[in-house]
């Protein structure tokens, strides 16, 4: 058979075979951040045939990145991840699909994302985010593979609702202050391809109806002692996100997210689909410079040389100089641009909120 | 005072720590100061300039979320400390 020729060397693994493939190539995944975790759990996903894959990513490519970020190259730096992994998934692998989204996470728009998917991956960097993945995993019945990783460190674990503990059980109440970054303390490769590999096991097991390792226990990876820990772990009985997890579904305003000096997020009022051409026209109207439309994007350069990549589902990434970045009305500046582009024709609901 | 195993991430413990040690306490406070006094952990990066346990640090008894530290142990006891990682 033609379609599983290019799975020869899996499909004869006892746990797999056809039948198992079969159940890969229609199996639907959503991969929610596309960094250090995210690249080798892609590309896995994608190498073994999984039939649909969403790639959620809110941010664009860094030099910084590239050490550990296997789907990017140094001419993609300025880019959304979420847009060049799927143009680089689609020519590893052309037999599958892939649709990129390339925008931040939130409780209003969680439940469109992961619908319909038999599993989901979480490998973001931020706790706040996971919560929201977790819980709406939680509300849909959608298995959810919690994995992360800093310095030599790695965790891995399996949420199946309604059957095993969740995130918040086992890490409830925290912020992403609360919190080491691995810009700050670093993180050494290696132990991201282990638990991304560990990840995809769980994610190809769940898929192929076999038991996940790793519900309700907990594997901890320690890369510098090459150790491998298990907890068990329990599901609390207060935990807040297993007894509700409802999220809001509804959000009027624009928000803006400072992610640190010289960048910041703006994230628009739920459900946009722009017309990026129409957009496109907006900007050359209005003057803007070294303007570049994508299928999902349009990135261009506005005042003082500020870069602005600008998803079709309207989330914003800006980049200004940081000489800048101590002056308040730079961000109103920004802000304003990003209103004028995107909603002259459109009366906007609410006034602009800022974080 | 009862006899618990306790599970230490390696980025909690002191370079020669092993991860799995038995200890005898009474309860979580007492466990985490012999810890402390025996070189087993860095208190600073247990504790924040306030003294308080470091909010990204769980502690679990028998696969359970427990960070009263005055929860009492018994015997045969599980205590596990696992830092919640968000990294990606």
């Amino acid at each position: 058979m033609q379609d599983f020729k290019r799975y020869a060397r899996q499909i004869v693994l006892c746990g797999i075979d056809f039948e198992g493939q079969a159940k890969l190539m229609k199996a639907k995944v959503a991969l929610i951040g596309l960094g250090g975790l995210g690249s080798p759990v892609a590309y896995q996903l994608a190498g073994m045939g999984i039939g649909h894959i969403r790639l959620i990513d809110r941010d664009i490519v860094s030099l910084s990145d590239l050490n550990r970020q296997y789907l990017y190259n140094p001419s993609n730096v300025g880019e959304f991840k979420a847009e060049v992994a799927a143009a680089r998934l689609s020519e590893f692998n052309p037999e599958i699909e892939i649709v990129p989204y390339p925008l931040a996470v939130t409780e209003f728009n969680i439940e469109d994302l992961i619908k319909g998917c038999d599993v989901v991956l979480d490998t973001t960097d931020s706790i706040a985010a996971r919560y929201i993945v977790n819980r709406a995993c939680l509300k849909l019945g959608i298995p959810y593979i919690y994995g992360a990783g800093i310095e030599n460190n790695g965790l891995v674990f399996t949420v199946i609702p309604n059957k095993t503990a969740c995130l918040e059980c086992l890490f409830p109440g925290l912020k992403d202050e609360d919190l080491p970054k691995c810009s700050n303390v670093g993180v050494n490769p290696p132990i991201l391809s282990l638990v991304a590999g560990i990840q995809v096991s769980e994610a190809t097991k769940i898929i192929m109806k076999k038991e996940p390792q790793l519900a309700n226990r907990i594997l901890i990876l320690d890369l510098q002692n090459l150790s491998f820990d298990f907890m068990d772990v329990k599901q609390r009985e207060d935990c807040s996100a297993c007894r509700n997890p409802e999220l809001h579904s509804e959000n009027k305003h624009i928000h803006i997210f400072e992610e640190s000096k010289g960048i910041f997020y703006i994230y628009p009022p739920s459900k946009i689909d722009l017309d990026l051409s129409k957009i496109e026209n907006e900007l050359r109207y209005e003057g803007m410079e070294n303007i570049i439309r994508t299928k999902y994007s349009v990135r261009f350069k506005a005042l003082e040389g500020a870069l602005f990549n600008i998803s079709k589902y309207g989330f914003a990434v800006v980049r200004y100089d940081v000489k800048n970045s101590g002056k308040e009305n730079m961000k109103d500046l920004y802000l304003s641009i990003y209103e004028k582009i995107l909603f002259k024709e459109r009366k906007l609901e609410g006034a602009a909120a800022k974080l | 005072m009862a006899k618990v195993e306790v599970f230490l991430p390696a980025l909690l413990r002191k370079d020669k720590a092993k991860s799995k040690i038995i200890v005898e306490a009474s309860n979580l406070k007492e466990l985490i100061d012999w810890l402390g006094r025996n070189g087993i952990v860095d208190n600073d990066k247990l504790f924040d300039s306030n003294g308080m346990l470091r909010k990204l640090i769980n502690v679990f008894i028998n696969g359970k979320l427990q960070n009263d530290l005055n929860a009492v142990l018994n015997d045969g006891d599980e205590v596990s400390f696992i830092l919640a990682v968000a990294g990606g």
